[in-house]
């Protein structure tokens, strides 16, 4: 019964929020840029950013402080990179991503085989430490942390006048402009949060083996752009759904042993959004001015 | 987009995006120690350099060119297919599942009924995303994207545990594809590197897009609906079968690829080949540089599979680490789509240059 408990009721909840806590970081950061009414298709590009530097600061400072902070700064500049492209330069949006993540990924690629080569990382990084949680389980920091950003950006977004112009000009950024919120400000900051948020996700990836491998995000930022079209842009609705995905891949894990294809079972989360989109369970409606340029001055 | 066309931006804007990111790939060379020159002579030469390496950046063009239709036709028809990856994949399942179960056939019946099964898995998965964004408004770069991820699951899921095409070992790989169902081969250049009739239906289908998009009322349904989707509609052309015809048409081309690469190039199936071969995703790429016009895409394919053939030359002559050079060419791809997407920069430039010299002549 003990050992039924450990593994079926606190191991698979906490097994379901470690898989969902790097969704819900780079969720949160999706759903800020696209609040602002900025695309972010590069999710993927910010926490395979973050998850190298993360490594990478860690190994090179000798603490995991630096390399989550080395990590976040990596996430903010790559995702400038996507600011002013599509804030300055009024780039397609789904372009600028689809460039960032192959840069991205090529970037984190290229320094892993000069840097450490065929050796890999080394093994004794310093790491997040964890903090006990019940039924044995141990919880890393950075969940924590996930939790007071989760209700943090629900706050800021909801209740502050700064989540209001963030929100005002994702969804009529002309009359935001008009009653003097700077448009290209807001966007600029929301978009750079995004890459921020996503590399910490990158970097909990990384921290939870304590390795840096090549494609190690294995997709996760998809995932989580699917939860945040899931979850209708809101963090009660990304983070109910990260816990979803989060959930169908522990499950995975575990049926695994029964011979019960993973697959199949990792295949949930799109499918899920695939439904949703679709409408069939409750209409999702992204931010209106999601995607658009914005022109000062302009009609 | 107030500034009137100058035609010359079709050719300068994809040239300067790709001399830009080799400077920015020649200092990245430059910062690991090495010589970015040797490096770049290494890469041409490793593309190149004889026969064999001639032939090898074909056949890595190949699958380029048609995952790059796949994105360029939508485009025309002003969708994003950001999915040619899931494409491509249920393209190779389809021809997998064609070329290894079947038997008795003569090659001239079975490698052509394997293509089409992988066009038509393309043009499937492709048809779910046009369904979807007509029915229900979807997006087609969320659906698309979503797709990609199940079908490279499904792939997953066919060499592991599905038993269907599982070689019995324990590796998540396929058995080979019976002889009957590979591609004949066109030239050898080299006992490894043989270019196979993939060319041939990579070539037939750019030039039917390029024929169909430009040539037909088809083609001038798509244009009119990316130029301006109500103006078409209330010109009489229905908007959801057109976006069907082009994401159908496109899909097919991804399909292919896949029927390419595993009935020409590979042989069999193998796990590796749906999340790590990267075609259907580079196809994007290939399709921007190419202006998203069939005849663009063929030489940006070209110069992709010309880059992923000279690579592994550049870790022998070009002096760089091993494997540095197929990251640096991502890095490099990367940069290039950036650049193609910030054509502005690029635009102001050139009209620059071309007013400058026009007041020049005068």
């Amino acid at each position: 019964m003990h050992d039924f408990l450990n593994v079926w009721v606190f191991g698979l909840a906490a097994a379901s929020l470690r898989s969902a806590t790097p969704l819900v970081f780079a969720a949160l950061g999706g759903m800020w840029s696209e609040r602002s009414g900025v695309v972010n298709i590069a999710l993927e590009g910010g926490m395979i950013v973050g998850a190298f530097f993360a490594i990478f600061g860690s190994d090179h400072f000798g603490s995991w402080i630096p390399g989550l902070i080395l990590a976040v700064v990596a996430g903010g500049a790559l995702m400038a990179l996507h600011a002013i492209a599509a804030i300055r330069y009024r780039a397609d949006q789904i372009v600028i991503g689809t460039a960032l993540i192959l840069f991205a990924s090529g970037l984190t690629s290229y320094l892993y085989r000069t840097i450490y080569g065929a050796g890999g990382t080394p093994t004794e990084i310093s790491r997040v430490p964890s903090i006990p949680a019940p039924g044995d389980q141990q919880i890393s920091l950075l969940v924590v942390l996930m939790a007071i950003l989760l209700i943090g950006s629900g706050f800021v977004l909801f209740r502050t006048a700064f989540g209001l112009h963030v929100r005002s000009v994702g969804e009529h950024p002309r009359a935001a402009d008009t009653v003097g919120i700077s448009v290209y400000k807001i966007r600029y900051v929301a978009v750079i949060a995004s890459g921020m948020f996503a590399a910490l996700g990158g970097a909990y990836i990384a921290m939870d083996v304590g390795s840096f491998n090549e494609g190690m995000t294995a997709n996760r930022g998809f995932i989580a752009l699917a939860a945040v079209i899931f979850g209708g842009w809101s963090p009660t609705g990304l983070f109910g759904a990260s816990l979803l995905f989060g959930f169908s891949q522990a499950l995975g894990q575990r049926l695994q042993n029964y011979g019960i294809p993973s697959q199949l079972l990792d295949m949930m989360p799109y499918v899920f959004t695939l439904v949703a989109l679709a409408g069939f369970v409750g209409k999702t409606r992204p931010p209106a001015a999601v995607g658009q340029p914005y022109t000062k001055g302009g009609r | 987009m107030n500034e009137h066309k100058i035609p010359a931006e079709q050719v300068m804007i994809p040239v300067l995006a790709v001399i830009t990111a080799m400077i920015i790939g020649g200092i990245m060379i430059a910062l690991t120690g090495s010589d970015p020159f040797l490096a770049y002579k290494a890469l041409f030469k490793g593309a190149f350099g004889n026969p064999q390496d001639i032939a090898l950046t074909i056949i890595r063009s190949t699958p380029l060119i048609l995952t790059g239709l796949a994105v360029a036709i939508p485009f025309q028809a002003g969708l994003f297919n950001i999915g040619g990856q899931g494409q491509f994949v249920l393209g190779m399942i389809c021809a997998g599942f064609v070329g290894i179960h079947l038997s008795g056939l003569p090659q001239m019946l079975h490698f052509p009924l394997a293509v089409l099964a992988a066009a038509l898995g393309g043009m499937l998965w492709a048809s779910i995303a046009a369904m979807l964004k007509s029915w229900r408004g979807a997006h087609e770069v969320i659906t698309t994207i979503m797709l990609s991820q199940i079908a490279i699951r499904l792939g997953e899921f066919f060499l592991n545990k599905g038993q269907l095409l599982q070689d019995g070992t324990d590796n998540p790989q396929s058995p080979p594809i019976t002889p009957s169902a590979g591609f004949p081969i066109l030239w050898s250049g080299g006992p490894i590197n043989k270019v196979h009739f993939g060319l041939v239906i990579a070539l037939v289908m750019a030039a039917l897009a390029y024929f169909v998009i430009n040539k037909t009322t088809v083609g001038y349904r798509i244009r009119a609906v990316g130029l301006n989707p109500s103006g078409a509609e209330y010109g009489g052309i229905s908007i959801s079968r057109t976006y069907l015809v082009a994401l159908a048409f496109g899909g097919a081309c991804a399909g292919l690829a896949g029927a390419s690469f595993v009935l020409g190039d590979q042989g069999r199936l193998a796990q590796s080949d749906f999340a790590v071969i990267q075609y259907g995703f580079s196809g994007i790429a290939v399709s921007l540089l190419g202006r998203n016009n069939p005849i663009g895409v063929i030489f940006a394919a070209l110069l992709f599979g010309a880059m992923d053939a000279g690579a592994i030359n550049v870790q022998f002559e070009g002096g760089l680490p091993g494997g540095v050079a197929t990251t640096l060419i991502l890095v490099i791809q990367g940069v290039i789509v950036f650049f193609i997407g910030v054509d502005v920069l690029f635009r102001q430039s050139i009209s620059k240059v071309l007013v400058g010299s026009r007041r020049g002549a005068l």
